[in-house]
């Protein structure tokens, strides 16, 4: 359904071209729950944002966005709004707290959304709205208040609500539950796979947390300065994981079985996005790396039924398991 | 459920009533509207008529008495009548002229700000043009070009030039709110510009368009004053700039009643605006409140 074929943005900027997103490719089927996972700045955003095309005007997009057999990137402005935009894709955004505009109703935002792209009237609207509250949790009654009247929680809500309105085939969550505490964070996302489940579309959702992706979605994309590391089923990531990104962030959870586990972090700093390395994106920080690593891009290789490693060394990812375990391989490089 | 609802008015009325000034500001110019509308029925004398007493003599610059409130013009005209009825003119040049360059301010303002690029700057290089120009030669010259001097012409002359203040700060507001994440968002569901622009950006600058209406309306009333007492005016309409040309042009100087009236009428009024003006601009940044 959503196929992703050789993706780049680049900001430019007075410090030179920003490589947010490095030649990604990745495809979504209908119903498919896919997460994606990543530090800080490793162009989770910069991707969604390739998406629903939102990116700022200093930003080239490279590469082929397939959405239902249509390039989403070579679409004409005016006809990406209307067939597209919330009608087939769909944000909850980061920042629930600010998503809404202040000087609206709830009431007045999702019978908007709803209207524009739908010949409806005015009451049918606001009766679908007060549906959709209800189905999100949300008494109605509380439709006809403004942003500041709702907590955080109940924004968030909202957001999803309106996110579901019109019924869209992708719904990205970019950070769902970001500054919520966890109990609403559990239904909040509790709320996102039933409706996702309910409706049969697909979800996209950004997080770096791996514990939350791996609670709900199905698939998962480990990117590292804007690449794909790894990506398959969520279990094969977990229980057999090949590149050693993926084995140095296992390594940075906390197991709730083990007692004074040490927690051991990856040293070093991702790459500068302006002056890329060479070869594998990773090879300063990998306790594993070859002088092969850093000769030229490598590429993805497909270890098993979709799931796809860029490494090298898929072959040694036994060994690998191993001693990325023990504290020492890791400060080895320090 | 009760649903709230408070209508544009009752919100307006509300800011008001928490600003002791600003009420004040308010009741004085609604009372001056009042009077300036009820002026041909209030007004004791016609403004245009020379006085004549028991001898037939003029009632030549008569101080103030029983018989005229605020004395007589060089004519024997009663200031208070002239003073009541050049309110008019007065006021409606101002609140024309003040919405208009409000209205025609905050559209440029709007529109450079959310579009950005080419645009921006071909209205912002126009904006810095007409920044360019000095107030008052540029409206005498459009006075003297459009000749006879109408108040039509006058007050076209002062719009063209006080759009620019609105226009600029109202830009300086847009750049800021059009990348919040409500905004953002609304161009993600597929809202149009003209929607984003007039419907999500619009209301959350509105405050200071408010602001900026009440200065235009002070700068205009301000400009159209002082274009009178240059000369530069309808010599056959009265306004409080003209009764003070005609004082000067007379040199009638000592005749304190004659041109302290329309003279202290200017200022309340001005004041008055400001006082509402500066509640607005509180409301729009609350961290100008000091008191509380």
């Amino acid at each position: 359904m959503l196929e992703i074929r050789n993706l780049k943005v680049k900001y430019l900027t007075h410090l030179g071209e920003i490589k947010a997103v490095n030649n990604f490719s990745f495809k979504l089927e209908q119903g498919d729950k896919i997460g994606i996972a990543g530090e800080s700045g490793c162009g989770k955003s910069s991707l969604i944002k390739a998406i629903v095309r939102i990116l700022p005007s200093n930003t080239i997009v490279d590469g082929e966005i397939y959405f239902k057999d249509k390039n989403l990137i070579a679409m004409e402005d005016e006809e990406f709004r209307k067939s597209v935009r919330w009608k087939e894709i769909s944000i909850i955004p980061q920042s629930a707290m600010n998503a809404l505009n202040p000087v609206y109703r709830v009431c007045d935002q999702i019978v908007e959304a709803i209207r524009t792209h739908s010949e409806i009237t005015r009451n049918e609207a606001l009766e679908k709205t007060e549906r959709l509250l209800e189905y999100v949790g949300i008494n109605p009654t509380r439709m006809y208040d403004y942003p500041h009247q709702l907590s955080g929680g109940m924004k968030q809500r909202v957001m999803i609500a309106m996110a579901i309105a019109l019924n869209p085939s992708l719904l990205i969550a970019d950070e769902p539950t970001t500054a919520l505490d966890v109990i609403v964070q559990h239904r909040i996302l509790r709320r996102i796979i039933e409706i996702q489940e309910e409706l049969e579309n697909s979800l996209i959702m950004i997080s770096h947390d791996i514990s939350l992706i791996a609670q709900t979605c199905n698939k998962i994309i480990i990117m590292y300065a804007g690449k794909i590391m790894e990506c398959g089923d969520i279990d094969a990531i977990f229980y057999q994981p090949y590149h050693p990104y993926t084995l140095g962030l296992q390594n940075a959870f906390p197991n709730i079985n083990i007692l004074e586990q040490n927690i051991v972090s990856i040293p070093g700093l991702p790459p500068s996005l302006i002056d890329l390395p060479k070869g594998c994106l990773f090879a300063d920080r990998c306790p594993f790396s070859q002088p092969v690593c850093r000769k030229e891009e490598v590429n993805q290789f497909e270890v098993e039924e979709g799931h796809f490693v860029s490494c090298l060394f898929t072959d040694k990812a036994e060994e690998f398991r191993g001693l990325a375990k023990r504290e020492d391989t890791w400060k080895m490089r320090l | 459920m009760k649903i709230m609802k408070i209508s544009f008015v009752a919100q307006q009325l509300r800011i008001l009533k928490e600003n002791r000034l600003a009420s004040a500001g308010a009741f004085i110019i609604l009372l001056m509207i009042l009077l300036s509308i009820l002026s041909p029925w209030v007004a004791p004398y016609d403004p245009w008529k020379t006085n004549f007493d028991k001898n037939g003599k003029v009632e030549m610059l008569k101080p103030p008495n029983n018989q005229f409130l605020l004395g007589t013009t060089l004519y024997g005209r009663d200031v208070l009548s002239q003073m009541l009825i050049g309110s008019r003119v007065t006021l409606l040049i101002g609140f024309f002229a003040g919405f208009c360059s409000a209205f025609i301010g905050a559209n440029i303002g709007l529109i450079s700000g959310y579009y950005g690029k080419i645009t921006d700057n071909i209205l912002m290089r126009i904006t810095d043009i007409v920044y360019g120009m000095p107030f008052e030669p540029f409206i005498i010259v459009m006075v003297i070009i459009l000749s006879p001097p109408k108040i039509s012409t006058i007050g076209l002359a002062i719009i063209l030039i006080t759009w620019r203040t609105t226009a600029r700060v109202v830009r300086s507001e847009v750049l800021s709110i059009r990348e919040r994440p409500y905004i953002i968002l609304a161009k993600i569901r597929g809202a149009d510009n003209f929607r984003i622009i007039y419907r999500h950006i619009a209301p959350n600058i509105l405050p200071l368009i408010l602001v900026y209406f009440c200065a235009s309306v002070a700068w205009s009333v301000i400009a159209y004053a002082s274009i009178s007492f240059l000369g530069f005016g309808d010599p056959n309409i009265l306004s409080w700039g003209s009764m003070l040309y005609e004082v000067f042009a007379n040199g009638s100087i000592r005749a304190w009643w004659w041109f302290i009236p329309p003279g202290i009428c200017l200022s309340i009024f001005i004041v008055s605006l400001y006082m509402v003006a500066r509640c607005y601009e509180e409301f729009s940044n609350p961290r100008l409140r000091t008191h509380r």
